[in-house]
């Protein structure tokens, strides 16, 4: 963080206020990078598929830290910065999403879907299908992910596809992702979906070692947080319940 | 290159080097518009050839009822309404003034693709009735999805009782229809709008025509290697010779509706 931020005073400009940004954000300081974001943002210009772009990742940080109405502006500045970027229509699903409107989110992410097919926006709109009771919205997103499975030989999408396919009960296919991911990324969210995927096939103690390793910067991520330390907490009672008399 | 161009490259040196993908990308739609002009009509035979990925995505939007299954008959309603859009989405002129265009047929298949998946091929047919003159300029169109990643041909040719005079869109599919796409350095063409001027023929010569059909291919593209050596021409279906209408398909996997002349 402290390299990146003097490379932002050496060379200030976009580029370095998103990486010092991203940075803050991994190591805990939410309010840092929310403030060097929305700097990017301000100076990439009102126009341009860059400016939105960097819009954009500052609606995630403010979804992050729960404040949606500022999330949605930064949406609104993306939209108006490049009205045909493809990801603002993950975006806008993510921000309805977390306004509490999980029926609009999926139309949404299906119309993403249809313009730029990410395994990480399939994910998101499967589990919603799921949620909402759409069964067959949901067998056709399990089909495009399966399709997608299929085609990823560089493995670009192993992340979300462990996370399905341990979603979907593939628990063999999900652990070899996982672990295959952790290997290529060792970085905290392939822990975090290696001890998700370990979880949930009872592997406890593998699970929270690999749950304190997505812990070990506390980065601000509401999800991230929330599924480690459930984990966390289960070992916790386990543990507990072992050394009742 | 644009940016379309540089994601169609990088999509095909990712996907072709696996030996069986679709040699354009598995998230490519890749179109091709066959203009048959002859005395008395125009015709357009309208192919669209969707990659794995749009294919799995085009289920969906089939799938009317919801029930995660799209059956032939849902299939085929989508294939009318893709065929309705291109129909709203072409635009044809003769001398200059509009002309409607009547759809004719519209098919659809399922081929085998990368990976155990299918693609979908929809062929739509249309036509409209045209007077006879002397010298006719004929402007072709298509307006629609522009910026859709893909394949895009327009070709021209001269049916019974007029002679193509001269056109800037090529005489013969470099596709084969959609059907066999030319490797490496032959490049991804981009092709939506076509002009073709024709003048009436001698009496029926079948000379003449066979003259008119045997004109090389003319290149509006610049070549530009987009699929690397390792990617073999895709050869779907070698007996489905570009203009000829499909080859004979599984019940399951596809159909075909005529549609009255409007």
């Amino acid at each position: 963080v402290a390299t990146a931020q003097r490379l932002a005073d050496i060379d200030p400009g976009v580029p370095a206020w998103v990486r010092a940004a991203r940075l803050r954000f991994l190591h805990k300081d939410l309010e840092g990078a929310i403030e060097l974001m929305a700097r990017a943002a301000r100076s990439a210009g009102p126009r341009g598929e860059t400016a939105a772009w960097v819009w954009l990742e500052l609606s995630r940080l403010h979804l992050h830290g729960g404040t949606t109405t500022h999330a949605a502006q930064a949406v609104a500045a993306a939209q108006r910065a490049h009205p045909s970027l493809s990801a603002l229509l993950p975006a806008r699903a993510r921000l309805l999403h977390a306004q509490g409107e999980p029926s609009a989110a999926l139309d949404l992410y299906r119309q993403g879907l249809a313009v730029d097919p990410a395994a990480e926006d399939a994910l998101a709109a499967w589990r919603l299908a799921r949620q909402l009771g759409r069964e067959g919205v949901a067998k056709h997103l399990a089909a495009l992910l399966d399709g997608l499975a299929r085609l990823d030989a560089e493995g670009l999408s192993r992340r979300a596809l462990a996370e399905y396919f341990s979603e979907s009960g593939r628990n063999g296919r999900a652990l070899e992702l996982a672990r295959r991911e952790l290997s290529a990324r060792p970085d905290i969210y392939s822990h975090a979906t290696l001890a998700r995927v370990l979880a949930r096939q009872g592997h406890g103690a593998e699970a929270e070692n690999h749950a304190r390793q997505a812990l070990v910067l506390d980065t601000p991520d509401p999800q991230l947080q929330a599924d480690m330390r459930a984990i966390l907490a289960t070992r916790t009672v386990a543990a507990a319940r072992e050394t009742q008399p | 290159m644009t940016r379309a161009g540089a994601v169609l490259a990088a999509t095909a040196l990712l996907f072709a080097c696996l030996g069986h993908a679709h040699p354009l990308g598995n998230n490519t739609v890749n179109r091709a518009a066959a203009i048959d002009v002859s005395r008395e009509q125009v015709s357009i035979r309208y192919l669209l050839d969707l990659a794995e990925i749009p294919t799995l995505l085009a289920a969906q939007e089939a799938d009317a009822d919801a029930d995660g299954d799209a059956t032939p008959a849902e299939w085929q309603a989508y294939a009318d309404r893709r065929g309705d859009e291109i129909r709203k989405g072409i635009e044809l002129s003769v001398d200059g003034q509009p002309l409607v265009l009547a759809l004719d047929t519209i098919r659809w298949q399922h081929l085998p693709g990368a990976a155990g998946l299918d693609t979908l091929l929809v062929e739509v047919q249309f036509s409209t009735q045209v007077a006879s003159r002397a010298m006719t300029r004929i402007d072709y169109r298509d307006h629609r999805r522009p910026d859709e990643t893909g394949w895009k041909e327009v070709i021209a040719t001269a049916g019974a009782g007029v002679h193509l005079a001269d056109t800037d869109v090529p005489r013969a599919s470099p596709s084969q229809g959609l059907t066999a796409y030319p490797p490496a350095e032959t490049g991804v063409p981009d092709v939506r709008a076509a002009r073709i001027e024709i003048r009436a023929a001698a009496p029926a010569s079948p000379t003449a025509t066979a003259i008119n059909r045997a004109v090389p291919p003319v290149r509006t593209s610049t070549p530009k290697p987009l699929v690397p050596r390792c990617a073999p021409a895709r050869q779907a279906q070698p007996a489905a010779s570009w203009p000829k209408t499909f080859q004979p398909k599984p019940a399951a996997a596809s159909g075909s509706v005529t549609h009255r002349r409007q």
